[in-house]
Order: structure tokens, then sequence, then C-alpha cells
């Protein structure tokens, strides 16, 4: 009898085990809000621990193949006023910086979107992907299951611009939640994400509500916790233009 | 106008989302001339800026102090009507796009007597209007401005001033700026608009009709009967009347986002093109500023996890002195979220002349910030930067914003 099931078991697993990119469609087939309002707070942690803290507000929009977002600072006074709009159109991206003590708006070419995004641990292509993963511009693989995690390694495909050379993801088994991304450059592990204090809105959006990013070679981290986030309110397309990002 | 501007207040603060939000700072700055270790900056400033933003409007008032002078700064009131901003009082306007250099950005005056002061630390608010149009469904803006009162610039002074070359009859110097009526009004627009071009396109065209910044000789009159002019400006005695010229300026700007493949990092292109034309196109009118040309081309590239560099080139073209050309490079590296560096060199390459600018900013707590600073000037000592040699300063400024 024990046999018996030994062969079950072996012939089964093949069957119920997913592929990397079968994960990875998963994670993006959850439920995720058209569009996203909250209030941020952004903590720099150096690796003496000593602490910077920012406010943002942040706007998302999602229609089709439209991604928009808009972030504003609210807080030190230093920082405030100062904005960054990110528009991604299919394969295209444009960002902009608006700059109070200039009155003036700036692109964010190429490479610089890989360059630190005021100050943090975040680029300003991370900040702009938060929460949209395209599997279709990555290659993906099942590494190994890890007790409740899909473990996926992610390279991104011949001709997407990426500021890392692979992905390492966790991915929680029950929800396809993302809870930590390793994310890895010239060969060597660059920067870790986690994922935490996931929470359900509206009964169906699972949305993590604190973020850390960790260099690991300057050992500096950046928390990013999110509060009162309104989801699927109508936010009109006025706010994602130079117009809004000077008021 | 006013009252609907004043209702269209009330009502937004009838609809207020969150109250006046109130910032500043608190700056102590000090500077030592390292030639003759004079102390040329000794001086604590304070600001006090008072913010609403409603639904429908926003109310910003600032105040600034510093010994012996109190002033506003910024102050203005802004209301949105549709697809309409309609901005009144005080203000800051940006008609440029490149760094350093930008011959269009000339609405607001600026304040040029320590000139080593940062271009954002230099521009004054002037009393104006704004109205800024967004038509719907484009990415365009066109903008309106009309100043009642003609500001004009700070000249450099103390040691940064040059002398006027006056005749040697010259016994008095008045100056006389335009009175503020309708006609002696500076006059703006703008119009501006994005394109997906290559990483993207910005393009926009500027025309002020405004004065020259600073004052020209405008007349020499007998200083025994000053409705006759000088009978000999060589002996005197003469009034040497300075005045402004009326300025229309008219140009157009870029930037261009692009990548070049194989190199790591971005790029952008930037460039003004500006015409500033005076009474006296040809320059034979003494008494009269010369018109001229000015384009100013830059290039910026952020190196990755490395420092932005921007590279520009500026050529000027006047019947007087003809054609002069700079070049300037200036980098700024943020090591971490505390320390940040910066330097700029500008190159007159016409007469050789030449500045470095060094600066370290290190932010010791949220809104404490330290900043040391350098400036170098060489070239022959009547040279644009070479005048200014033995003005070379070692500075340090702490500045505690709330």
């Amino acid at each position: 009898m024990r046999r018996f099931w030994v062969w079950v078991l072996l012939l089964a697993a093949p069957a119920l085990a997913l592929s990397g990119e079968e994960v990875l469609k998963q994670v993006e087939a959850r439920p995720r809000p058209k569009t996203f309002h909250g209030k941020l707070a952004m903590e720099l942690i150096n690796k003496q621990g000593k602490r910077l803290t920012r406010e943002l507000e942040i706007w998302t929009k999602r229609e089709g193949s439209v991604e928009k977002m808009l972030i504003k600072f609210l807080a030190p006074p230093d920082v405030r006023g100062t904005a960054f709009l990110a528009i991604r159109k299919g394969g295209r991206e444009e960002m902009k910086l608006y700059l109070p003590a200039l009155k003036k708006v700036r692109r964010i070419a190429g490479g610089q979107k890989k360059g630190s995004f005021m100050g943090s641990d975040f680029s300003y292509d991370d900040i702009s992907k938060l929460g949209s993963l395209k599997s279709e511009n990555y290659q993906s693989k099942l590494l190994r299951e890890e007790g409740a995690f899909y473990v996926v390694e992610a390279t991104p495909k011949p001709g997407v611009e990426s500021a890392y050379e692979r992905l390492v993801l966790w991915v929680e088994k029950p929800h396809f939640d993302v809870v930590k991304i390793e994310f890895y450059r010239k060969g060597a592990l660059y920067k870790v994400m986690t994922l935490d204090e996931i929470q359900t809105y509206a009964g169906k959006y699972r949305i993590p509500t604190r973020l850390v990013m960790e260099n690991k070679k300057t050992r500096h981290k950046t928390v990013l916790l999110q509060r009162e986030l309104e989801l699927d309110h109508p936010i009109p397309d006025s706010v994602f233009t130079e117009r809004f990002m000077k008021r | 106008m006013k009252k609907h501007l004043a209702l269209a207040l009330l009502f937004g603060l009838a609809l207020a989302q969150e109250g006046p939000a109130l910032s500043g700072s608190l700056t102590y700055g000090f500077g030592l001339r390292y030639t003759d270790l004079a102390i040329v900056q000794n001086e604590a400033r304070f600001s006090l800026r008072w913010e609403t933003n409603l639904e429908d409007a926003a109310l910003v008032a600032e105040l600034q102090a510093s010994p012996g002078r109190v002033g506003l700064g910024e102050a203005y009131a802004e209301v949105y009507l549709g697809a309409f901003d309609l901005a009144a009082g005080r203000i800051l306007e940006n008609t440029g796009r490149t760094d350093l250099f930008s011959p269009l950005d000339a609405f607001n005056p600026k304040d040029l007597a320590r000139p080593i002061a940062a271009p954002e630390d230099q521009k004054r608010p002037l009393e104006a209007l704004r109205l800024a149009y967004y038509p719907e469904g484009t990415r365009a803006e066109i903008r309106l401005l009309y100043a009642p009162r003609f500001v004009p610039s700070t000249p450099p002074a103390g040691p940064w001033a040059r002398p006027l070359p006056l005749p040697p009859g010259v016994v008095k110097v008045e100056t006389h700026a335009p009175a503020a009526s309708l006609e002696n009004g500076v006059f703006g627009i703008r119009a501006s608009t994005s394109l997906e071009v290559l990483d993207g396109l910005d393009l926009g065209a500027t025309l002020l009709y405004t004065y020259t910044p600073f004052p020209g000789l405008k007349a020499l009159l007998d200083a025994t009967d000053p409705d006759q002019p000088c009978p000999d400006p060589n002996t005197g005695p003469c009034i040497a009347v300075l005045g402004y010229d009326r300025l229309f300026l008219a140009g157009g700007d870029l930037a261009l986002a692009f990548s070049v493949p194989g190199v790591e990092g971005g790029f952008v292109a930037r460039a003004e093109a500006a015409y500033g034309r005076t009474q006296d196109p040809t320059g034979t009118d003494p008494f009269v500023q010369d018109s001229y040309l000015e384009g100013v081309l830059e290039l910026e590239h952020t190196f990755p996890e490395g420092p932005t560099v921007l590279l520009l080139y500026r050529a000027r073209q006047s019947p007087s002195p003809g054609w002069t050309h700079h070049l300037a490079l200036s980098a700024r590296y943020e090591a971490d979220e505390a320390l940040t560096l910066e330097g700029a060199w500008v190159q007159n390459l016409t007469d050789g002349s030449g500045a470095i600018l060094p600066r370290v900013r290190y932010r010791l707590a949220d809104g404490v910030e330290a900043l040391f600073r350098a400036s170098v000037f060489y070239g022959g000592p009547a040279s644009e930067f070479g005048f200014w040699r033995d003005n070379g300063e070692l500075g340090a400024e702490l500045r505690y914003a709330f």
C-alpha cells in the first residue's frame, strides 16, 4: 500500500508543479486595482542606522496597456513640491521630474532611470514598476520550491531594457504574492526587496503595505510604508500631467 | 476680474481639503576672501512660506528677512478655471530650458550683487499676472505674462562691480527706470509641448517684450543746464543719464532625451536660441544698447551609479564686442542621501578667463544641511572672470529648513 502512494505522488508531482513562467503569469493574474491613491512614508536608513524620512503622495492609474504614476513629495520642506511623473505606454516609458526650486520640469532619460530615486535605494525604474511585473519581458525558470514559496528566476529577454541581469523572486504559494525579490547586477547580488504586511483590500486586492529595499553593497536601506490607500476611486487623467506636477 | 478672483478664492477656501502649510528656513552664511582674508559674508537669513493648496486655488506668501532688510518673496494667488490657470501677485517664472546660461529666461529680474550665488537664488519675484492655458487632449501649454512695472536686475556690487565706461567730463550719474504704466509693462508669451520622439522631446517658443536688464548710457547732459546736451563730454561738466532700452526677445528651446546603444546611462540634449532686438540692431547709436543673438547647447549625461554631468556651449554675437564663446562643465554626484558633491567650471573661450566653483553639501539631519563652497577666478585683469581674480572665496553655510 505504501509503495502505491509513493507511485501516485511521483506521477502526480509533475502535473501539479508549475513552471517559472506559469508562476509569474499567476502573479500577474492577481486582481489589481485600476487606480491607486495613497500616502507613503519613505525612510532612508544608512548602515549606522541613521534615518531620514520623507512623506509622499502617490497616484497610479492603469488603462489597457497604459500605466501612469505621479508622486509628490510632501515633506521634509527641502524636497516639498518635488514631483515625479512616469507614463508607460506599450514598450515606451516617459519619466519627468519637477524641481520646484528651479521651477523646471526635467526629463529623466534612458539609463538615468536606473539612478537613485531621490536618494533612496529604489531607482526611478523600480519605483515606476512597483506593483507591475510584465512576465512577457522575462525568461523565467522555477529554481525550487522552498516550503510555502516558489523561487523563480527571471531574466530580461534580449532587447528588454533592464537595470538588472536577473531577478530571483519568492512567490507565496496560496495567493501568488511576491514577498521577496533579489536583484542581480554584474553577476552579484545587488539589492533585495522584501514586501510584507500584506493586507487584503475590497476583499480581493492583496497589497503589501511595507516594502524594504536594501542595497547589499552599501548596506543602505529604504523602507516604504503605505498609508491611507484609496483603490479604484476615479482619478482624472489631468493628474498625470506637467500642469498637476507644478501645483 | 478682481471680484471673480476673490470669489473664486473664497469658494476655494470653503472647499479647503487641507490646512495651510507653513515652512521656512534659517540660513547662516560665512565667506572669506582668501586673497586678503577679508570676511565678505557674515549673514543670517530667514524665510517663512505660507502655502495653501485648495481644490481650485492655491495661495502662496513668503516672507524673507536678513539684517536690515525684510521683504516679500513669492506671494501670489492662483485659481484653476477649467483649462486655465490664472495667477496674480509676486511671481517667479521660468521661460527657459538650459542651465547656467539661459537667454530666454528673462522675465524676472536677477540679483547679481554677488554673482557667485546659485542661479535659483539670484532670481527675484516680479509683480505680474500669468494666464496659462492647457488645450484639452494635448500636451501643450500656452502662458501669457504681464508685469505692469519693469524691475531692473541688480548689477554686481562692491568688488564685483565693473566701472562704467563714461567720458571724463561726467560729474554726476542718474539712472532712470521706466515708470509703471500700461505701455511700459513687460509682456510675454510662451508656448510649449511634448512629443514622442526618441525618448521624448519637449519644444518651446518664447516672445518677451521687456527691457535690457542692466542700464546703458541714454544721454549726456550739461550739468549746468540739464535741458541742454553736454557740449564737450571730455571736459564737462556733464550728467550721464543711464536707462533701460526696450528689448524684444524671441527664441525657441528644446529638450531631447535619448539613449546611445552600447553606452550605459541616458542623455538629454537641451538647446536655447534667442534674438534680442533693441532699437539699435546695427550698434551705431551710442545711446542705445546693442541687439544680440545668443545660443546655448547643453548635453546632460548620468553615469551609472555616478555623477550627472552637464557640458554646455554658449555663443553670443552683438555688434560690440562681436562673437563671444563660453564652455562650461558642471557635475553633481549624490554619494548617498547625505553627501552631495557639485562642481562647475566656466571658461570664456574668447578672452581665456574662467571660473571654478566646487561645492560640497552634507545633510546632517532631516532639514539640516551644511554647504562648503569655494570659488576661483582666473584670466587677465580686464577679462570677464579675470576681473574678479582677487574675489576668490571660501565659504560655508548652515541651513535649517522646517
